[in-house]
């Protein structure tokens, strides 16, 4: 469950974007996973977060999540887990 | 949409699972930029005390302790009923951090205009 940060190219759009980091959640799911994420997207304001949860919750909770806290969820891919996700700019 | 959201609880020892669900989804709560409340009440007000929730771990969960630590370093409020803990005399003294005795006025405050909550 480390953050990796880094810039490189991943799917999300079909076309490439730079990653500033890479978290596998793995099973860390409602509260437990949105109080990490929250505090791992506040270091980055405006990176894009490529996100891994295994939780079968997060397909409902992420993209309400992200459309309450105005972050901006770029794709999601139900197959590999995966969620890209850019950081606000304003965490005021 | 409410900024507010109110979690009350009013379990500790005498259902762990209930004291850890109620402080996953406020956890939840406050992560999505809500200003939250857990309302402690009943024997929920013994987890107003420093070290009571150390031993509660619920399998498949974070240890409740944590759960508290992460929800008030998260801008989380926890208010306790006045009269439950005089009734079982705690000590006010040895409060975890973000919490604060009230009597009934402030939550009626915060829920005042309008404040969804759940109940445990």
């Amino acid at each position: 469950m480390e953050t990796s940060p880094r810039s490189t190219h991943s799917p999300a759009y079909g076309v490439a974007v730079n990653i500033d980091a890479d978290w596998d959640a793995g099973d860390l799911g409602c509260g437990h996973l949105l109080i990490e994420l929250r505090k791992r997207l506040k270091a980055m304001p405006g990176g894009v977060m490529q996100l891994t949860s295994r939780d079968p919750g997060s397909p409902y909770d992420l993209p309400v999540w992200c459309r309450l806290t105005q972050n901006e969820l770029l794709k999601h891919d139900p197959e590999n887990q995966r969620y890209w996700i850019r950081s606000k700019i304003n965490w005021d | 949409m409410s900024s507010k959201f109110v979690v009350s609880l009013t379990s500790a020892k005498n259902d762990t699972d209930k004291a850890t669900v109620a402080f996953v989804v406020a956890n939840a709560a406050v992560a999505s930029e809500k200003k939250t409340v857990v309302f402690l009440s009943i024997e929920g007000t013994r987890l107003s005390q420093k070290g009571y929730a150390d031993d509660i771990h619920e399998e498949g969960f974070a240890p409740l302790k944590d759960l508290m630590k992460n929800f008030v370093e998260a801008g989380g409020q926890i208010f306790v009923c006045s009269p439950c803990f005089k009734k079982r005399s705690l000590d006010e003294n040895n409060l975890v951090p973000g919490a604060i005795i009230v009597g009934g006025a402030k939550l009626v405050e915060f829920m005042g205009d309008g404040a969804p909550s759940v109940s445990y």
